[in-house]
């Protein structure tokens, strides 16, 4: 085929099946960033309405956000450098960059989990009495099992906890993909597939610069 | 053949550089957002400009990974990528600050002295009145 076939196929805006599916992806990333606006939202307006709950300045870690944050990023780059593999049609260096994404990506789950874990164990997210104890009751029911919380931290766990469902999904996924390698390879179809993952993972750390700001910097101040 | 050559093509632009780049100004941009606020050194300004700083860093950030991470420029679909793109982030301003905008107005205007305001000047209009003999 020569440069001219080329440029004529592009000036007609070819479509293949791999950029359909890849704008078709981008359109689903956009309506899920309305979510996340929602539940950002929400946080906003809930921001100071810890109530007699404890102030998050206080349970808020920086440096292990920071941790995190950093993680999150790194396996950012390291799925970038999976794509640049898919596009020298390196099977190997594609699974090991997928691959040590993977294990960032599980860190960073961890990291959530021990955080959310931390913050229960410091009774942070209930309500107390004028002496700082947690009060038992909730709406007149008691559960037994303590308080109830405030909607800050009702609000902190949606939005935090929202991206970490997300980043849950894109290893579930990761997973699927290591699969479909195996079985197949780099095939067209496949590497559309990577391509969707590519914007999908990205787009998990772009949202999780928009809560380390608003959740923690802010609440940190 | 032709979506082959196509495809080789796109991923062309792709390259290690550009995200080396979009990482090394990420951890910047990180770090200039954590750093001060972790030593303190931001104590002494006012609380409007911390929080203009932070957000003004979260989307400088936002941008640098949208250029150098999403690659919505490759391709035959770039043109619509972007369209969307801003589409999308209108609404997103809109459902945030609108969102804001009016439960900050029904917290002042409704929950009087229940809420975080405590003396509504549209209750106690005595209040109001010096701060507006002092505007004129």
């Amino acid at each position: 085929m020569s440069p001219t076939m080329i440029k004529t196929a592009q000036a007609e805006g070819h479509h293949d099946e791999g950029s359909t599916r890849l704008f078709g992806f981008w359109i689903y990333i956009l309506q899920d960033l309305f979510l996340f606006a929602t539940f950002f939202a929400n946080f906003a307006v809930f921001s100071s309405a810890y109530s007699s709950g404890a102030a998050p300045k206080e349970f808020i870690d920086l440096g292990f956000v920071l941790g995190e944050t950093f993680v999150l990023l790194i396996s950012s780059i390291t799925y970038g450098f999976a794509m640049i593999a898919v596009g020298k049609n390196n099977l190997s260096a594609t699974r090991l960059w997928l691959c040590v994404t993977f294990l960032l990506g599980v860190s960073f789950i961890s990291m959530e989990l021990y955080e959310f874990h931390h913050l229960f164990a410091e009774g942070a997210p209930y309500l107390r009495d004028a002496q700082g104890n947690i009060i038992p009751y909730v709406n007149g029911i008691d559960d037994g099992k303590g308080g109830g919380i405030a909607a800050y931290w009702s609000a902190f766990f949606s939005l935090v906890g929202l991206h970490g469902l997300h980043v849950t999904a894109g290893l579930v996924v990761m997973v699927c993909m290591f699969v479909h390698l195996g079985m197949h390879g780099l095939t067209a179809r496949n590497k559309a597939r990577l391509g969707c993952l590519s914007l999908f993972w990205h787009f998990l750390d772009i949202v999780w610069i928009g809560v380390f700001t608003a959740v923690y910097l802010l609440g940190a101040l | 053949m032709i979506g082959r050559i196509h495809t080789a093509q796109r991923t062309h632009g792709v390259t290690v550089a550009k995200y080396l780049i979009g990482f090394v100004v990420s951890v910047i941009l990180t770090l200039a957002a954590f750093i001060p606020v972790m030593h303190n050194w931001v104590a002494d300004w006012s609380s409007s400009a911390k929080v203009l700083y932070l957000l003004g860093l979260a989307l400088v950030q936002m941008m640098v990974q949208i250029t150098f991470f999403l690659h919505l420029t490759d391709g035959p679909d770039a043109k619509y990528n972007i369209i969307t793109m801003w589409a999308a982030i209108v609404c997103v301003f809109i459902i945030i600050a609108g969102t804001w905008w009016v439960m900050w107005h029904l917290n002042y205007q409704v929950m009087g002295g229940a809420g975080r305001i405590e003396q509504s000047d549209v209750i106690y209009p005595a209040n109001a009145a010096p701060a507006a003999a002092q505007t004129q």
